[in-house]
């Protein structure tokens, strides 16, 4: 009997079987040897005869090095403001082999309108599965082009990658980065058959051949699917997640109305809220108005807003207040103690001279998309 | 005194050498390379199973055969199903022989659908992963000249 055949059999396999895809960890570690015996029990003429086994050279097979990993972006798109730094994206990359792997990281911004600045990656294995380094898990810095430290079978390692946006860039820009990992020899492999000449720490894994040219030696299989930017069966996954630039549009304009020719007093023109019926004229002693007025069109919050305004030597100023025509106007900016926004502005009536005094300031605020916010100053012409 | 006499005569004028009682069997296994064509058929090859990948399905096969003068009776053949594997459900042979398993390392056997496994106090039916061997009682002898193959099917895990 030939120990050695093969059949073909073109068939339509009716019944659904658990081959490789089974989501069950616990996979057999490479290099393993599995043996496998028998015995056979028997009479002959009711007499028992001796037992045939093959436990004296029992039938080995060795189990491979399955290679196979996925990665998912735990962040979905974020919004993130001009100028600023340390947008982080996280991903989730998990080992679903059988040998303790080691990778190489690198992340692609193809497909941006703005190019990220200050890339960079950190990593560490989330013993926790919960997405963020806490209790004993320690973070991993990775430089481009070397290995990460070995990751065993069934590790899921969370990789941060942080970046930032230039100044100026504008609203509606985005960002896809991309994270590929691809697969390498570790330091320590499961498998004992894995000597230096064959797996070397750091060397990329590539798939062994089904000639079953290694005897008695795990060959390499490589069973990754496809994601988004790599192919299956190749070693690598790669997944992408996306920041979206949300900018202020701000439009400011600077108005003045006259209230009333002749108020009569610094308290009369104070108290006016709009100009009084007729004609109104701007002569010496008229009551007017400024209002400067700014407007955010744009999709992003304006934050640590700050506006100045000197009045004219001709005017004396009486009051500034602030208002809005939308809903809130001006804000607080929480990044300056003290609770905004801030106006600042002469504590009690002056003559302006047009370059000592009379200035009105807005500070520690900030403006939000659709918001219009105002600062109305009413003054004296002299 | 008489039996064995004639046993060694019968052993003595046998052509082959290899199995001096004249029942012998030998183990082969083999791994499933499931392709899919572009027309939508399957193609199953079965290989020798040297190097074998988790997930990838074997076929354990017990090829036996009587190369002596007299028949072979009560025959038992028991094969231990490796942790490393799961047995496929329904994958065992039936014909020749009558088919019982065990969960509890070989110290006893019973048909599949009576197999069980105590887990915490608990009795319950075994599932496929838990069966750790199998065991053939051929119904008939196995005459002279006779030769057959039982097989089951399992998954590295």
């Amino acid at each position: 009997m030939p120990t050695n055949f093969r059949m073909r059999i073109a068939a339509l396999l009716a019944c659904a079987v658990a081959l490789a895809g089974n989501a069950m960890a616990q996979r057999t570690d490479a290099g393993t040897t599995v043996s496998n015996t028998f015995t056979l029990n028997y009479e002959v003429s009711g007499t028992a005869q001796p037992q045939i086994d093959n436990t004296a050279s029992p039938t080995v097979f060795t189990v491979d090095r399955l290679v196979d990993l996925t990665i998912t972006t735990l962040d979905a798109t974020q919004n993130v403001a001009p100028n600023s730094t340390g947008n982080t994206i996280r991903y989730r990359l998990t080992n679903l082999g059988n040998d303790n792997q080691a990778y190489d990281l690198s992340v692609s911004t193809a497909g941006s309108t703005y190019t990220p600045g200050s890339v960079t990656i950190t990593y560490f294995i989330d013993e926790d599965s919960s997405g963020t380094l806490n209790g004993s898990e320690s973070l991993q810095t990775y430089t481009s082009g070397n290995p990460t430290i070995d990751i065993a079978p069934d590790a899921e390692v969370v990789v941060i990658v942080s970046s930032s946006v230039p100044a100026g860039t504008a609203d509606g820009e985005s960002a896809t980065l991309t994270l590929v990992a691809d697969t390498l020899f570790p330091v320590t492999s499961v498998d004992v058959t894995c000597t230096p000449s064959t797996c070397t720490a750091g060397d990329p894994v590539v798939g062994d051949s089904d000639g079953n040219d290694l005897v008695n030696a795990a060959e390499s299989v490589l069973a990754d699917g496809a994601g988004v930017t790599d192919s299956a069966n190749a070693g690598d996954y790669s997944a992408s997640g996306v920041l979206n630039v949300l900018a202020p549009t701000l439009a400011a304009s600077k108005t003045v109305v006259v209230f009333d020719t002749d108020p009569g007093s610094d308290a009369a023109c104070s108290a006016l809220t709009s100009a009084a019926v007729g004609d109104q004229y701007s002569v010496p002693g008229a009551c007017v108005q400024y209002v400067i007025s700014v407007a955010n069109t744009g999709n992003g919050t304006a934050s640590n807003l700050s506006i100045s305004d000197r009045l004219p030597g001709e005017v004396r100023f009486l009051k500034a207040e602030l208002d809005t025509s939308s809903s809130t106007g001006f804000d607080d900016y929480s990044g300056t103690a003290g609770t905004g926004p801030v106006l600042t502005a002469p504590s009690a009536a002056e003559d302006c001279d047009g370059s000592s005094n009379c200035l009105v300031s807005l500070s520690d605020a900030i403006l939000s998309p659709s918001e219009n916010g105002q600062i109305r100053i009413w003054a004296l012409v002299r | 005194m008489m039996r064995s006499a004639i046993l060694a005569m019968a052993g003595f004028l046998l052509a082959g050498p290899s199995f001096a009682a004249g029942l012998s069997a030998e183990q082969v296994i083999e791994r499933m390379i499931v392709t899919e064509s572009e027309d939508g058929s399957t193609e199953v090859e079965l290989v020798p199973a040297e190097t074998v990948t988790p997930g990838d399905e074997l076929v354990y096969s017990l090829n036996f055969r009587n190369d002596g003068v007299e028949s072979a009776e009560n025959v038992v053949l028991t094969v231990p199903v490796p942790p490393e594997v799961n047995y496929v459900e329904n994958s065992a042979s039936t014909d020749d022989a009558v088919v019982a398993f065990s969960a509890d390392g070989g110290k006893s056997f019973s048909p599949r659908g009576d197999l069980e496994v105590v887990v915490d106090g608990e009795k319950r039916a075994a599932l496929a992963g838990e069966i750790t061997h199998v065991r053939w009682t051929f119904r008939d002898k196995i005459n002279p000249g006779s030769s057959g193959t039982l097989e089951f099917h399992a998954v590295l895990k």
